[in-house]
């Protein structure tokens, strides 16, 4: 515990004396792990626009003309016992003349007057059925054109399925160049350590002939990659700090219309996630390089 | 007090070499003791198993009782600070003052500031080097550079001094000037091994000499002269 501060800043000093290989395991750190983040950022985005889909994306079902209102209460049922079911709503054939009339005569409601004898959506009742899982929803359709007595189902699966689509393929993309960053950074560390061990070897030597102890030789090494790891974190994650929203203002500038539909997700929920997870992935890559080398080219 | 009880040691390797061959030897507590030979007489091979960076292909090295051999890499350290060493070359570090090279070692053992600042400059000043403290090894001459070596070696006060061609780089003046201070260490109740090529000194102080060839014992004797093998 005496030497704590002074193994540290030996580990610290370490890296500054072999600066280049230092610098070049740091930025292939600082490039994985901003990967990480940015890849991150677009995935809670859309998994959250996703979900946020899921809740509110409906499917309308229709049924056929005639039906009373016990038999439309059972065809109601029938749907009920679908397991996926979040919340269904039911809206009667005046609720949707009513609607309709709030839309399209809105400022001009005598004119609608004309069919208050004879409802035009005589015929439009229906449930708007919201699943829990969206993925799901083809099995649902299926499942509620098979029952008597329904006439129309409506839904749109091309948002969900395109946005389900485009994050299995980012997650994918992402994982592989990971997993080769990931690889490249912990054998760059690892070498970074192996230079300081060689210009060190002649201090190494009398250190243990002296007596030092293994946590005292291999102390400022773990701090060397412990080190580049930290930093390695740190600094995508100050660049996203500052440049999500940025780009989210960007964005919104450009593409008005996407941001009608598309609500981007804060901040401080982005960094939630990426925070923790950046900086154990900066440690854990920093710590892995470390012992690598150890193993490697330093014996008791 | 050390004992080699019929040590062999031999690397394998592209080219197999017998370092040690049934080795017997014994180095009672404060004795002071010249270990000469040839170059391959095997007595590098000596100070890397007693202080156990090898270990012996067969029989034991005993150091108080302990079988150096047998220690786990865990128990090493703690057992290599029974023991001071000093090289031809000196070892220090050159970005590191005097002090701080003496300093080095009280650091590795943990040793408290407050104890560091009062020990380091004392046994300075036993070298002589008190007047140097902040120089660095380039800024000293080679008898100098040694002396730091050797203030470094026993600044954790070790039971054992191990020199390693103590005057090998060193003009005869600055020889005699650091084995007088390796006496110094022993009537003090230091045991100390010198192992070394340097026939006049080894005349000089008419201590005991043992004398290797071919990874065994020679020659053994008190009060001995340098023995060409």
């Amino acid at each position: 515990m005496r030497n704590f501060f002074y193994l540290i800043g030996q580990g610290i000093r370490n890296i500054f004396k072999h600066i280049g290989p230092s610098l070049f395991s740091l930025m292939i750190m600082i490039f994985t792990i901003f990967l990480f983040d940015a890849a991150s950022v677009i995935m809670l985005n859309i998994n959250a626009f996703v979900q946020d889909a899921e809740e509110n994306v409906g499917v309308t079902i229709f049924f056929n003309e005639g039906m009373t209102e016990e038999e439309i209460k059972a065809v109601g049922e029938e749907i009920g016992k679908y397991d996926d079911i979040q919340r269904m709503k039911f809206t009667s054939a005046e609720e949707a003349w009513e609607n309709y009339k709030k839309i399209y005569f809105a400022g001009n409601e005598h004119l609608a007057d004309g069919y208050s004898e004879n409802n035009p959506l005589a015929n439009s009742a229906s449930y708007e059925v919201f699943l829990k899982d969206i993925s799901n929803q083809m099995d649902f359709v299926e499942y509620a054109k098979s029952i008597k007595g329904v006439r129309l189902v409506n839904y749109s699966n091309v948002v969900a399925e395109g946005l389900s689509n485009v994050a299995a393929v980012l997650r994918t993309g992402t994982i592989a160049i990971l997993v080769v960053l990931l690889v490249v950074a912990v054998s760059l560390i690892s070498n970074s350590i192996a230079l300081t061990i060689s210009m060190r070897s002649q201090e190494i030597h009398i250190m243990r002939y002296i007596g030092a102890s293994n946590g005292f030789i291999r102390g400022p090494l773990i701090v060397e990659g412990l080190f580049i790891g930290v930093v390695g974190a740190a600094i995508p994650l100050i660049i996203t700090w500052f440049g999500y929203p940025a780009v989210v203002d960007r964005i919104r500038e450009q593409y008005t219309n996407l941001v009608n539909i598309f609500g981007f997700i804060s901040r401080e929920e982005v960094f939630r996630f990426i925070g923790p997870v950046s900086v154990a992935l900066g440690v854990g890559i920093g710590l892995a390089g470390s012992f690598f080398s150890i193993k490697k080219h330093l014996k008791a | 007090m050390i004992e080699f009880r019929r040590v062999n040691k031999i690397y394998e390797g592209a080219v197999r070499a017998q370092a040690l061959t049934d080795f017997n030897l014994t180095i009672g507590d404060g004795e002071f003791i010249f270990i000469i030979g040839d170059s391959g007489a095997g007595k590098s091979t000596l100070i890397k198993l007693l202080m156990g960076e090898e270990k012996a292909t067969s029989g034991s090295v005993l150091v108080d009782g302990v079988n150096v051999g047998k220690l786990r890499s865990w128990q090493l350290p703690k057992y290599r600070r029974h023991f001071g060493v000093i090289f031809q070359d000196f070892r220090l570090l050159q970005n590191y003052t005097v002090f701080e090279n003496v300093a080095f070692a009280q650091r590795v053992v943990s040793a408290s500031k407050k104890g560091m600042l009062k020990r380091v400059p004392r046994i300075l000043s036993v070298v002589g080097l008190e007047e140097k403290q902040k120089s660095y090894p380039s800024q000293l001459s080679g008898g100098e550079q040694q002396r730091v070596a050797l203030a470094r070696a026993v600044v954790n006060g070790p039971q054992y001094l191990l020199a390693d061609e103590p005057t090998g780089n060193l003009d005869p003046a600055n020889s005699l000037e650091v084995m007088r201070l390796l006496e110094d260490f022993n009537r003090s109740g230091t045991t100390v091994i010198v192992v070394t090529h340097d026939a006049a000194m080894v005349d000089q102080f008419r201590k005991r000499v043992v004398t290797m060839k071919d990874g065994q014992v020679l020659s053994d004797m008190q009060e001995g002269g340098y023995v060409h093998a």
